[in-house]
């Protein structure tokens, strides 16, 4: 039996963010009815298909866009549809991803009852200006009667998404937005440093010059502040970009880290069955058609070489706070190399597990290069 | 007897003053080539030549014309370069030719290098036809042209042809010209009754390399005969060869029975050897050998010397292979093995100049699918050392520490340059900043100012060309001659990289411009070295006293964060792409340098 973790992808938002990436769209109501149901279909498909069939659910995760927005009747169906097809405990962690200000706080309740128990908000900053440059709809106090909706629903387990490196943002700023999102006491913190990413409408202002590029620098800077307080704070840095109380990493979170299989539904969702890597197109409408007419939307497939799973090995190993295992990478990297980047306090070894250092891991990419081209 | 109808000439012209429409006019009048239709020009055959707009290596060809006496005449174009670094090149072909055609463009007038190259066609008893080019031009100005003409060979005016390539105007004229004006070839003695029994002598002026019948050298026959299965012998290396093939060059090689006394043509003498046939060799006969190879030929001198590096080590043997062959094609280019700390294997190339440097580099990376570096270019320095001991080094590297050395010297150019009076003051200033000594002005004309200095080889290796070119609006031109050497003071200059010494960067350099350079070489480099993992230090010192410094701060932040639910391809992708630039650095010490550094560094801005 398959262990697994399950990936929905709800790819609609109340309004696009300036910088965002994620396959996602202003919603629709006729199109996001179709895209209910053949999300359903995609779903059923996958139940029937090897490796999934009658698998073991390790942790389910509604993402997106804006999953909140999903009607609530319609997510019991999507539970009801995955309980029956695959094994999925009480304990199971659920979680959906939540943005502040989309007018969903009176759904958390239910989301609870049906047996949703973790809530992830995508609060961003705590700075009104940052908010509004970045093109969010809501504002700060939104944040609040976001997280206090959720408690007031049940949910234990909430999560914060937090920006740094915003424009205009500064070491101060950041930690003042920090202090306001601890002073929430979520279990968890998820905080990335914004990318300015194509085809967004931050890429085409900073292009016309509107807007200035992210300072690695400054970011940096932040990084450095945030360890600092969230360790104070007694979270634990368990991954590169997130923070948890003491068992309340993300399960979800860790299986992209671990290269254990997980199943994507959904425009753009991704999956892994323990050899290959496959995802569904980007398009909202070829997704609707295909399924439609019975077919798959997959967009494409790709084998993982022997070699190429052992970088991925290295590069995901090295995000985490469990490391990688110093056996394995003696065995398939330059040991010279690994020994100048241990002397240079690149690399730290911890119950034969290569770490890179927390106050270095913004360097991993450069860390994982230098390994790779020495080997 | 020798024959009499046979005609070696060359022309003599400025890039860009019509030597080759000229030369396809002539193909066209003689019918070796059809029509204007879609030829391209003839004796420009290299790609590289081609973009460059200028006629690197010599190549000649045969044109048969029926004159109006009712004889048939043989004419041997013999192409020569045009850049101030190919004088060498320019020499061999003068020296298999009984005459020049001087070719001015009507709207220019008389260049710096034409000015050298008359010089030098009149040291070799030269025949010269001046021709003004380009007389359909607007801007024409032929009578003025034609004094500087008078002026400079010291013609008659009614002897200065005009012409228009392009529109084959007057070709009919220089061809009689050439036919009435230009003597035949010199008879070798009148001992002999008859050519077959003179002695062979065969000059070499170029040399081709052929991947199925080997090495064949483009030669003149001064005496004797040159025929298939004949011993002959090479007298720079007294290597004996049995003669495969002989025959003339036109659009193709054509065999002949055999080349006699003043013809030219080329030889296969079925040597598979690279490198056996010296440009600038003479060829002999085993059986009636003469003890002394013919005179006039000057060996090939590099000026400019650089160690070149494949940038990949495995390709270390296909660039040795490529040198070979190159050298084949060009008798200037030197080359011995050398290792840097920094670069690894490689090679230390001897230049006839920047230029040829470039369009060795070009060539290998082009012909031969190399990736190279090159280190900064310098001329050869002659060190007088305090055990009185003469060194020549040509290798940073090989500079004596300050206190083994008594002298250094320098080679010095004798420098003229032709301007309009105009850019005197700016080009006066720029002679004063390298270093030149300022000898006289003379004026062709009014609207002509020839500046003659005296300056160090070195401060013209660099951009001086360019830089003159760019201040005159390109109206300047310039030329040079080696005169010989001056006592200098110079010093290395080592650049360090995070405290080790990077070989590969050191200079020799004037001590009043050591500053200025080692400023300049840290900033650039400042700029061109991406932050990485430390920060790197950047040094410039002199001995061991440190005189510019910049530093790279450390990178801090590089990793992609981000994961879009699960999107591992897209991470593993952009590593990817990360991984292909790393392979574009190289490792300097510990520090990654990217390889357009070094070009960089010998840009200035
Ligand atoms: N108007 C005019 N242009 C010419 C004449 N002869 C050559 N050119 C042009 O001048 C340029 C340089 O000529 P080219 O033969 O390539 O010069 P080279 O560098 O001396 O070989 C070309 O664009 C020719 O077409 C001519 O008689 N009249
Ligand atoms: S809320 Fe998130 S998914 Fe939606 S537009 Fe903004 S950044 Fe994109």
């Amino acid at each position: 039996m398959t262990k697994f973790a399950l990936y929905i992808h709800y790819p609609f938002c109340i309004k696009r963010c300036n910088y965002c990436a994620f396959v996602s769209s202003v919603i629709d109501d006729k199109i996001a009815n179709s895209y209910q149901k053949v999300l359903l279909t995609e779903l059923k498909q996958k139940a029937d298909e090897q490796p999934w069939r009658d698998g073991k659910i390790r942790s389910a995760y509604f993402g997106g866009g804006t999953p909140s927005l999903m009607p609530v009747d319609f997510i019991e169906i999507l539970l009801n549809t995955i309980s029956n097809s695959f094994c999925l405990t009480p304990e199971t962690e659920i979680t959906i991803e939540t943005n502040p200000g989309s007018d969903v706080n009176d759904r958390f309740k239910e989301f609870f009852k049906l047996g949703i128990n973790r809530l992830s908000i995508g609060a961003q900053s705590f700075n009104d200006d940052e908010l509004k440059l970045l093109g969010r709809i809501h504002s700060t106090d939104d944040i609040c009667d976001a997280v206090q909706a959720g408690r007031e629903a049940g949910f234990e387990n909430i999560s914060l998404d937090l920006l740094y490196g915003i424009p205009g943002q500064t070491v101060n700023s950041f930690q003042t937005s920090l202090q306001k999102a601890l002073d929430l006491n979520p279990t968890h913190l998820s905080t990335y440093a914004l990318s300015i990413e194509d085809n967004t409408p931050f890429a085409r202002m900073v292009k016309n010059g509107s807007l200035s590029a992210p300072d690695p620098d400054l970011a940096a800077d932040q990084y450095s502040m945030l360890i600092d307080v969230m360790k104070n704070a007694g979270f634990n840095h368990y991954e590169l970009t997130n923070y948890s109380k003491s068992g309340f990493e993300s399960t979800h979170n860790k299986t992209y880290w671990q290269r254990t299989p997980y199943l994507g539904i959904g425009t753009a969702a991704h999956s892994f069955d323990g050899q290959k890597r496959f995802w569904n197109t980007n398009s909202i409408e070829t997704y609707i058609r295909n399924l439609k007419s019975d077919k798959i939307p997959l967009n494409n497939t790709e084998f993982i070489s022997p070699p190429e799973q052992i970088e991925e090995q290295l590069y995901l190993g090295l995000r985490t706070s469990a490391g990688l295992d110093v056996d394995f990478a003696r065995k398939h990297f330059s040991k010279n190399t690994l020994r100048e980047l241990v002397l240079d306090g690149f690399l730290n070894i911890q119950h034969r597990k290569y770490l890179v250092p927390e106050k270095k891991w913004l360097l991993l990419d450069e860390v994982v290069l230098k390994i790779l081209s020495t080997s | 007897m020798i024959k009499k109808n046979i005609r070696n000439f060359c022309i003599i012209a400025h890039i860009d003053h019509g030597k080759s429409t000229l030369a396809d006019r002539l193909l066209e009048a003689t019918g070796l080539i059809a029509s204007i239709g879609e030829r391209t020009q003839f004796l420009d055959d290299m790609d590289l030549e081609r973009e460059r707009g200028i006629t690197i290596k010599a190549h000649a060809i045969t044109m048969n014309h029926k004159a109006a006496d009712g004889i048939e005449y043989v004419l041997n174009l013999i192409d020569t370069p045009g850049h101030v670094d190919f004088s060498y090149e320019v020499s061999r072909s003068l020296a298999a030719c009984e005459g020049a055609i001087l070719l001015v463009d009507a709207s220019q007038g008389v260049e710096a290098q034409t000015i050298a190259n008359v010089y030098l066609a009149l040291e070799n008893d030269l025949t010269i036809i001046p021709a003004i080019n380009k007389i359909d031009l607007v801007s024409a100005q032929p009578d003025l042209v034609q004094q500087q003409i008078m002026d400079l060979i010291g013609c008659e005016a009614d002897e200065v042809l005009r012409i228009s390539a392009r529109q084959g105007i007057g070709i009919d004229q220089v061809i009689n010209a050439v036919i009435d004006l230009i003597p035949p070839p010199k008879p070798y003695s009148d001992k002999f009754s008859s050519i077959e029994d003179e002695p062979l002598q065969a000059l070499i002026f170029d040399s081709i390399f052929d991947n199925y019948r080997g090495a064949i050298p483009y030669i003149k026959v001064v005496s004797g005969v040159l025929k298939p299965d004949q011993m002959i012998f090479f007298h720079s290396t007294r290597k004996k060869y049995q003669v495969d093939e002989v025959g003339l060059l036109r659009l193709k090689r054509e065999p002949q029975k055999q080349l006699a006394a003043g013809e030219v043509g080329y030889i296969i003498p079925g040597c598979k050897e690279v490198g056996e046939t010296r440009v600038g060799d003479t060829i002999g006969d085993v059986e009636n050998p003469l003890p002394k190879p013919l005179s006039g030929y000057r060996e090939p001198k590099p000026m400019v010397y650089a160690g070149l590096y494949p940038t990949d080590a495995d390709e270390y043997e296909d660039f040795q292979n490529a040198l070979a062959k190159l050298k084949l094609n060009d008798a200037s280019l030197q080359y011995e093995p050398e290792t840097s700390g920094a670069l690894g294997f490689g090679f230390r190339c001897g230049f006839l100049g920047l230029l040829h440097l470039e369009i060795v580099q070009e060539r290998l990376e082009r012909e031969y699918n190399l990736d190279l570096v090159s280190t900064v270019p310098n001329v050869k320095y002659r060190i007088a050392c305090t055990d009185d001991q003469i060194l020549y080094v040509d290798n940073p590297v090989h500079l004596p520490s300050p206190m083994a050395i008594k002298e250094v010297e320098e080679p010095i150019v004798k420098a003229q340059i032709v301007t309009p009076p105009e850019f005197i003051g700016a080009i006066m200033q720029l002679s004063m900043e390298r270093r030149g000594i300022y000898e006289n002005t003379e004026y062709l004309d009014p609207q002509r100012a020839v500046l003659h200095f005296k300056m160090p080889l070195a401060e013209i290796i660099y951009d001086f060309y360019d830089r003159l070119k760019s201040m005159s609006r390109g109206y300047a031109s310039f030329d040079y001659e080696h005169t010989g050497w001056a006592v200098t003071k110079m010093v290395r200059l080592d650049i360090l990289l995070n405290g080790e010494l990077i070989d590969a960067l050191s200079v020799i350099v004037h001590e009043d411009k050591a500053y200025a350079w080692g400023r300049r070489v840290v900033d650039k480099l400042a700029q061109i070295i991406p932050r990485q993992m430390f920060e790197v230090a950047i040094q410039a010192a002199i001995s061991s006293r440190i005189i510019a410094r910049a530093t790279v701060r450390a990178l801090r932040k590089n990793v992609l964060a981000k994961c879009y639910g699960g999107d591992i391809t897209r991470k593993r992708k952009l590593l990817e792409k990360q991984k292909e630039g790393k392979k574009r650095m190289k490792m300097l010490g510990h520090v990654e340098v990217p390889q357009e550094a070094f070009m960089a560094i010998l840009k200035s801005d």
